[in-house]
């Protein structure tokens, strides 16, 4: 993707050197159209005079102008919806804060390598060609499966890995998720770019 | 509910129209000049400036800009400026002091206003040697532009400005934040380097975590759930940094929470910003922006960590699985996804909107464990008790008529330090008296207790809780941990 400034702006976005440009052209024209004299007179009259009494004068007509009377009137202040939560609810959580937690403790990263395999298997199964490339690519690299690795093969290290005595059950979850990777990659009809390992 | 005072709704009016202003200009950031976004959001300005007049609001309405904030009549209007740091850096840049913004403003001057203000080809238009001709040029009759010059009385009407941490770290965030979402709504590549860094920055000084709270009662001015997505990243890092969780780890969630709605740049506005029921189609729409976020981080050229992934896409499933996208294997989301989604839950109940009101923390736990299936428990209970029942900041009503204001976290999170704003029967405190107490200690030999929880609209009553059966480490945590329920709590830092 192209790395583009969300302010550059397309190029018919006003620029204030061609509108000043384009104001002092017509300003002299609008001159030189209703009077005999040469536009070089003016120049050296402020063009902007017009406007700032213009402003001052709105500015004190502001200042006296009161505001009519229905529309400083209080409306109450009601309208939004709240959610009701009953007394007893309040009553009972320090009760139920001090309840069990469940299993575990808390664990940033608990779950994270199967989550991270159902999300990219997810994207890499959508529409989006792009992001279910780059989701293949992520496979690869997060599970080191590739789309030419025999399942069969993986499925044998990990019936191997099972047979050991006290087999490390992190590597059974790896070796599990590299063959849902592989399967997902084989599955996909278009290759992963590569550039990933 | 008392009627609000005139003066109450001219300064409402006034806060309308600065978050007119900044949604305007982000909307003018975000989208082309002529979109239909941005017509109406100037239409909002034009309305609301308009409002403020009807209201009897001096008009010019001059709205007064330093580095962090936006200003009216030297008091600061915080609630805009957390979205309108980038805003205000074009008018830093641009050395404006104040716009004075006359009632005869339409939306058409107003488009052209922004071009001004905005546009970097234009970042010298407005300097004294060209404001006028600039000015005139764009046909801008209703808005006066003051610089920040010794000779501009303007420059000495901006108060003083000593912004706060807090708000200098929310701005931070939601500035990253608003320019990746602009990216991603362009499909161009997000800075993921300026997110990780605002995290950074954020952790570096957030020693007084628990003040980003009070932002969240904040109106919610952004149009792009950025507001939003700041705040749940702040909750985010409290709860990882009270779990002691490495700097890398708390760059990871940080950004993870940060990122979790970044899919919503790519749902229709009027989907997104709906406050009626959602059609069938358009619920169908919303229901992909945790999809849409994953695939958008998975395009980036530089690799996303999982976890920000992982959020996008699993921060509206409950641990088992429940919840949105469908996906085509079943997910148990990671700690991270579960954090945030107990995150953005209470987020979303602790803010306004236009279409409800706010709920209190407590009443927000209330809610959540009301429908405690739909977080994971460990995570609940521990984002609870990290923030306490009554976080910081909280305006307490107590026992006996006195009143006080949550200073300190104990283990026990019902029973906050707090300090003592009044005594019973709201009687002012002696100067030399102490003022803070763990709720549960005696104060004039009566014990403190919570009867209520105050904002700025309402009060909330709070029952005598029921007893807990706390294991004997709790009541370690509870008693022994400050040695404050047996009298005045030790002095803590401000």
């Amino acid at each position: 993707m192209p790395s583009r400034h969300p302010q550059d702006q397309p190029a018919d976005a006003p620029s204030f050197w061609e509108a000043i440009a384009q104001w002092q052209l017509s300003l002299r024209t609008a001159v030189k159209s209703t009077s005999s004299l040469p536009s070089a007179v003016f120049h050296a009259c402020d063009a902007t005079l017009e406007a700032q009494l213009a402003e001052s004068t709105e500015g004190m007509l502001a200042r006296l102008l009161e505001p009519p009377p229905e529309v400083v009137q209080v409306h109450p202040d009601g309208e939004r919806r709240i959610e009701s939560v009953a007394t007893d609810e309040l009553r009972s959580l320090p009760a139920r804060l001090a309840g069990a937690d469940g299993p575990g403790a808390a664990d940033l990263d608990d779950r994270l390598r199967a989550e991270t395999l159902a999300v990219l298997t997810d994207v890499c199964c959508s529409d989006p060609e792009e992001a279910a490339r780059a989701a293949a690519a992520a496979l690869q690299r997060h599970f080191g499966a590739r789309p030419d690795d025999d399942p069969l093969a993986v499925a044998g290290q990990l019936t191997e890995t099972l047979r050991e005595a006290g087999a490390d059950v992190g590597a059974v979850e790896a070796l599990c998720q590299r063959i849902a990777a592989i399967l997902v990659l084989q599955t996909r009809a278009a290759p992963a770019p590569g550039g990933d390992s | 509910m008392r009627s609000r005072t005139h003066t109450e709704l001219r300064a409402d009016a006034v806060l309308a129209f600065a978050n007119a202003l900044v949604v305007a200009a982000l909307n003018r950031q975000l989208h082309e000049r002529d979109s239909r976004w941005v017509s109406d959001a100037l239409e909002d300005l034009v309305a609301a400036l308009k409002h403020t007049e009807r209201l009897g609001v001096e008009m010019p309405l001059r709205v007064q800009c330093s580095d962090d904030r936006l200003h009216h009549d030297g008091v600061p209007l915080d609630g805009p400026s957390l979205q309108a740091r980038s805003l205000l850096r074009q008018l830093a840049e641009r050395r404006i002091a104040v716009l004075s913004f006359w009632p005869g403003l339409d939306v058409a001057e107003a488009n052209r206003l922004f071009d001004l203000l905005l546009l970097r080809h234009n970042i010298d238009a407005l300097s004294r040697d060209y404001r006028d001709a600039s000015m005139s040029a764009f046909g801008i009759r209703n808005v006066r532009v003051s610089l920040r010059t010794l000779a501009d009385p303007g420059d000495r009407r901006v108060a003083l400005d000593v912004a706060s941490p807090a708000m200098h770290h929310y701005q931070e965030l939601a500035d990253a934040l608003q320019h990746n979402h602009a990216l991603a709504h362009r499909d161009l590549e997000l800075e993921m380097t300026a997110t990780a860094d605002a995290v950074e920055h954020t952790l570096a000084s957030m020693d007084e975590p628990s003040h980003l709270l009070a932002l969240a009662t904040q109106d919610d001015v952004d149009r792009f759930t950025v507001g939003h997505s700041v705040r749940v990243a702040l909750l985010a890092l409290q709860v990882a940094r009270s779990l002691g969780a490495s700097r890398s780890q708390l760059v990871h969630v940080g950004s993870a929470a940060l990122l979790h709605d970044i899919g919503k740049s790519k749902v229709p506005q009027d989907v997104l910003f709906k406050q009626g029921r959602l059609t069938a189609e358009e619920w169908h729409w919303m229901a992909q922006h945790p999809r849409l976020g994953a695939e958008i981080l998975l395009e980036q050229h530089d690799r996303i960590d999982p976890r920000t992934i992982g959020a996008a896409f699993c921060h509206h499933m409950a641990p088992n699985g429940r919840g949105y996208p469908q996906a085509s294997l079943p997910i148990t989301p990671s700690g991270t996804s579960r954090l945030v989604r107990v995150c953005d839950v209470f987020e979303a109940l602790t803010s306004v909107r236009p279409y409800k009101r706010a709920l209190t923390p407590i009443e927000a736990y209330a809610v959540m464990f009301r429908n405690e299936q739909d977080f994971d428990p460990v995570w609940l209970r521990r984002f609870v008790r990290t923030l306490g029942l009554f976080p910081n900041g909280t305006r307490l009503q107590l026992a006996g008529g006195a009143s006080a204001i949550v200073r300190e976290q104990t283990g026990c999170p019902e029973r906050p330090v707090v300090q003592l704003l009044s005594g019973f029967d709201d009687v002012p405190l002696l100067p030399d008296e102490p003022d803070r107490f763990a709720i549960g200690a005696e104060f004039e030999g009566r014990p403190l207790r919570v009867v209520g929880v105050e904002t700025h609209e309402r009060r909330v009553e709070v029952p005598e809780f029921d007893p807990v059966a706390e294991p004997a480490a709790m009541q370690h945590a509870c008693l022994g941990g400050h040695g404050l329920t047996g009298g005045p709590a030790a002095p803590t830092p401000a």
